[in-house]
């Protein structure tokens, strides 16, 4: 009798539960981080410049974007600019960086920033490598940054400058940025940092839908206006203009041994990438 | 001494014209204004000099002038080029300002020594001046009559080496031995010497592009023009973003180093704002007129530019006359006008984009006329052409994208398929339809931050329609606006070129107070003239430069308005001033003469040329005769008056002309002999 019972004890417990669940599956693999990314740069004597001229210049002039006052608080610029002016390097202005460059005022470079509306893993396209520092601000939001610049003097200088501060994810490409870079499109954001007389076609065709390009238009020595593409998720392409700013002309081509076009030229201007009119 | 003075001032109207065109395609051509017109401030200080220093009104000192001033035109060039001077920075780094004072320092001093020479000519025949003052007129005349011909020839600065031997040479005419010896020798070497020039600003479009090849360079009157093959070239004004075509292979066309288009690699042509005229029509049609160039060439029948030398680089079947004399002249109508209207400084004249001109180019058009130019932020050009185009006709297609807008002039309303047409063109391109204003998508491919609306009274900018009497396309400075030169962000929003007129005249008359004011309160002599010689220095250049603004309106191009105005007024006042003892009323005769004379400019090189001479043989009349009248110590003052007045009507002119209009400089120049008259 006493098995009995027990047992009907027990169809009657199981009666009152909730049917048995399948077990969990294992929890999902997150996306892999490559090795050292984020790079840290911790130590060095320039954390309360960096730190002055976010609450300073980016967060009064309306930068918001988290990541993106990270990165700046993060990336030492005065690493990306020449020795005699390390001590300008946090200052509110654009900096000369050798062959008629120029590193970017960085409003300019957190603004830009911010309106890609980068997340971590997504795939940025940068024209103007220029010293690399806005390759290095971008890389520090997402690992998956490729940049073309069309100096190699500078593009070569911006790769080792790049790997010795940590910035390994980072791909340096020395080409003509007017056609983009083919076999890594699309890109869910491309930035264009030296001046375009318009927006070159092969760019937009690089962009996912819904991504982001950013650049500034118009004659290369007066002012431009900096200008949003974005493309739908239907494909349509809408371009938005945000405000006027000066930057080198974007030149260039690699002389006769590829077929030519415009490229990159660097980053910044030599009147500086300055956010006047916002 | 009467041949000195000819040969002197000969050499320096053409050092005047080629400094201009030198210093237009170093720097930009309101850097190269500015420079000029204080470094003619030169003649203003010669007659200074000369009232402070009577010891140098003596005959040996004309041909001692002559040789230093032909000595002195090359080491100015060399120190010019020494100077690091970039205009694209004035507008925030103080240091190029002191850098453009040196540069006017610089041009200043030959121009003083070549003032000092004719100013003591004339102070030596104070008694009878007018032989001497017409040699010096018909001398200038016969300068400004040889630049053109001699800039054909080769880069200006070379040029400027024959105006230097020429001066040299003068000295022969009437110099002691020594000096006659160091004349010859001069105007033997001064053509052979390695000669210097100024490089072209490395901001500049030819300068700045890389790698360019097959390069070829012409001289002229109207600019310098290369043509370069450059690979990194992607010449597409209006391309659409999703363009499955890009401009590449294209050959450049360069104006004073800027870009001025560019010929081949067409297949994008279609993906354009340019072909709105084409896809409106539903074709490409046979007779197609190009005003200027455009990235339509080849499907011109016909190219109109003033610049031959552009029409024959370009390779295109052209007519090298300015476009609204063409249009004026036209006999045979054209299918379509094209226009692509390029981006000038302020004090250009632009006969064709004036309400007149666009009724011209409508007029000969039978189909349509479309115009389509580049968009600013704020905009300006685009509400200007679009406000003109609304005074001419009611029919109006348009439309933009975000930095260019194509207007297309129509004699009627588009059709439903015309329109059909266009939609779909702008759908597939992603262009948005702004006229007529029903067209527009509800969502449009741009936005931007100020649209192409018709704005408010307070617009910063001077929108209003150019017209025949003021045709300054261009110019959209307001001086009711000149409180935000000093607002934050200015650098982005203000006509720099504008400033850089105002910027001279108010340099030219800073520094003819600063160099009268001490003798004026010292010396009486220096008082006496004062009154009558500023005003016949106002009202000479005022009226020459007025007529000179009607005349690039009026006839085949601006060489031919140089010559027929320069040549006109120089000769004519050269004739009079020979007559000058003869003659009465000659300043009543002026005021009367100055504004008919204007309305009446024919379109016809040589008989403008003699309106001209008719109008200002008077004008050589009160200036001798003034001066015979002075006490031997007020000549020097009355010169050093007249001198910095000249200057001075002559930067303020284009100013005059573009704010209130070019019969009313006329008009100022008329009121001026008026008073003159009266004393």
């Amino acid at each position: 009798m006493r098995w009995r019972a027990a047992f009907l004890l027990l169809a009657a417990l199981a009666c009152g539960q909730e049917p048995a669940k399948p077990p969990e599956p294992p929890p999902s693999q997150a996306p892999e981080r490559p090795p050292g990314w984020p790079p840290q740069h911790k130590g060095d004597l320039f954390g309360k410049n960096r730190e002055w001229m976010v609450t300073k210049q980016l967060v009064p002039r309306g930068i918001s974007d988290e990541s993106v006052l990270r990165a700046m608080r993060t990336v030492p610029r005065h690493s990306f600019v020449p020795v005699a002016l390390r001590g300008h390097a946090y200052e509110d202005r654009p900096l000369p960086i050798g062959h008629d460059q120029t590193i970017s005022q960085p409003f300019i470079v957190a603004s830009m920033t911010e309106e890609l509306r980068l997340k971590e893993g997504m795939k940025v396209l940068e024209i103007g490598t220029g010293s690399g520092y806005q390759a290095a601000v971008l890389a520090q939001i997402t690992p998956h940054v490729f940049t073309i610049e069309i100096k190699e003097p500078l593009a070569i200088a911006a790769r080792d400058r790049l790997r010795e501060l940590g910035y390994r994810t980072v791909q340096v490409r020395h080409a003509d940025g007017y056609y983009g870079w083919k076999e890594e499109a699309p890109f869910d954001a491309i930035m264009v940092t030296a001046a375009a007389p318009h927006v070159p076609p092969p760019l937009v065709e690089q962009l996912k839908q819904g991504g982001r390009l950013i650049l500034p238009v118009g004659p290369p020595l007066g002012t431009q206006d900096l200008r949003l593409v974005a493309k739908d998720e239907k494909g349509k392409v809408r371009s938005r203009s945000l405000y006027d700013v000066r930057f080198v002309p974007l030149t260039g081509s690699l002389g006769e041994e590829k077929k030519g076009g415009a490229g990159g030229g660097g980053e910044g201007a030599k009147e500086g990438g300055e956010g006047a009119g916002k | 001494m009467k041949a000195t003075v000819f040969g002197l001032s000969a050499a320096v109207l053409l050092h005047e014209i080629c400094l201009l065109r030198i210093l237009s395609i170093a720097y930009w051509h309101h850097a190269a204004a500015l420079v000029v017109a204080v470094a003619l401030l030169g003649f203003g200080v010669a007659g200074t000099v000369l009232a402070l220093a009577p010891r140098l009104k003596a005959p040996a000192t004309v041909p001692l002038c002559a040789v230093l001033y032909a000595l002195l035109v090359a080491p100015s060039l060399l120190a010019a080029g020494a100077v690091d001077f970039n205009i694209l920075e004035v507008g925030w780094e103080p240091a190029q300002w002191l850098r453009l004072l040196a540069l006017e320092a610089i041009f200043l001093v030959p121009f003083l020594v070549a003032g000092l020479g004719i100013n003591v000519a004339l102070a030596l025949a104070a008694e009878r001046p007018g032989p001497t003052y017409a040699a010096n007129l018909f001398g200038s005349g016969a300068g400004s009559l040889a630049a053109p011909l001699l800039l054909a020839l080769g880069p200006p600065a070379g040029v400027l080496r024959y105006a230097a031997a020429l001066a040299a040479l003068t000295a022969l005419a009437a110099g002691p031995r020594t000096l006659r010896l160091v004349s010859v020798a001069a105007a033997a070497a001064l053509p052979v010497v390695p000669w210097p020039d100024l490089p072209m600003s490395p901001f500049k479009d030819f300068a700045s592009l890389p790698d360019k090849r097959e390069i070829v360079t012409r001289h002229g009157s109207l600019g310098r023009v290369d043509r370069a093959v450059v690979p990194a070239l992607h010449y597409a004004p209006g391309l659409s973003l999703t363009s499955p075509v890009f401009p590449e292979g294209q050959t450049a066309l360069f104006v004073d180093g800027h870009l001025a288009g560019a010929i081949g690699g067409a297949g994008h042509l279609p993906h354009t704002l340019g072909d709105l005229p084409y896809r409106l029509l539903g074709r490409v049609p046979e007779r197609v007129l190009l005003l200027g160039l455009g990235p339509d060439l080849l499907r011109a029948m016909l190219v109109v530019d003033p610049d031959r030398n552009l029409l024959d680089l370009a390779g295109v079947p052209g007519k090298a006359e300015e476009p609204r004399a063409f249009l004026d002249r036209a006999e045979a109508p054209y299918d379509l006008v094209v226009h692509h209207v390029p981006s000038l400084h302020a004090a250009a004249e632009t006969p064709v984009l004036t309400v007149e001109g666009l009724t011209a180019g409508l007029a000969v058009a039978r189909e349509g006329f479309a115009l389509s130019c580049a968009l600013t932020t704020p905009p300006r050009a685009g509400l200007k052409l679009l406000a003109t185009a609304d005074l001419v006709t009611s029919h109006v297609v348009a439309a933009r994208t975000a930095d260019r807008l194509c207007v297309v002039l129509l004699h009627r309303a588009p059709t439903a398929e015309e329109k059909a047409r266009v939609i779909a063109f702008c759908e597939e391109n992603g262009f948005d339809p702004v006229r007529p204003a029903d067209w527009g998508f509800p969502e449009p491919f741009h936005i931007t931050r100020t649209p192409l609306a018709a704005p408010g009274g307070d617009y910063p900018y001077d929108i209003r329609p150019a017209t025949d009497a003021r045709p300054y396309f261009f110019k959209f400075f307001r001086w009711s606006r000149i409180t935000d030169l000093f607002a934050e962000g200015a650098t982005t929003f203000v006509e720099w070129a504008y400033v850089a007129m105002i910027v001279a005249l108010l340099e030219a008359l800073l520094l003819g107070a600063l160099l009268m004011a001490a003798p004026v309160a010292l010396s009486r002599a220096a008082r006496a003239p004062a009154l009558r010689f500023v005003a016949l220095g106002c009202g000479f250049m005022l009226l020459e430069m007025a007529y000179l603004a009607r005349a690039m309106v009026r006839l085949e191009g601006p060489a031919a308005a140089a010559a027929a105005v320069f040549g006109g007024f120089l000769v004519g006042s050269g004739l009079g001033s020979l007559c000058s003892a003869r003659l009465r009323h000659a300043a009543l005769a002026v005021a009367v003469l100055a504004l008919p004379g204007y309305w009446i400019m024919p379109s016809s090189t040589i008989l403008a040329a003699i309106l001209c001479a008719a109008v200002a043989f008077p004008m050589g009349v009160p200036f001798p005769e003034a001066l015979s009248r002075l006490r031997p110590e007020s000549v020097p003052w009355a010169l050093a008056w007249n001198g910095c007045a000249s200057v001075a009507a002559a930067a303020g002119a284009p100013l005059l002309s573009s704010s209130v209009s070019i019969p009313f400089t006329a008009g100022a120049a008329a009121l001026l002999y008026l008073l003159i008259s009266r004393r």
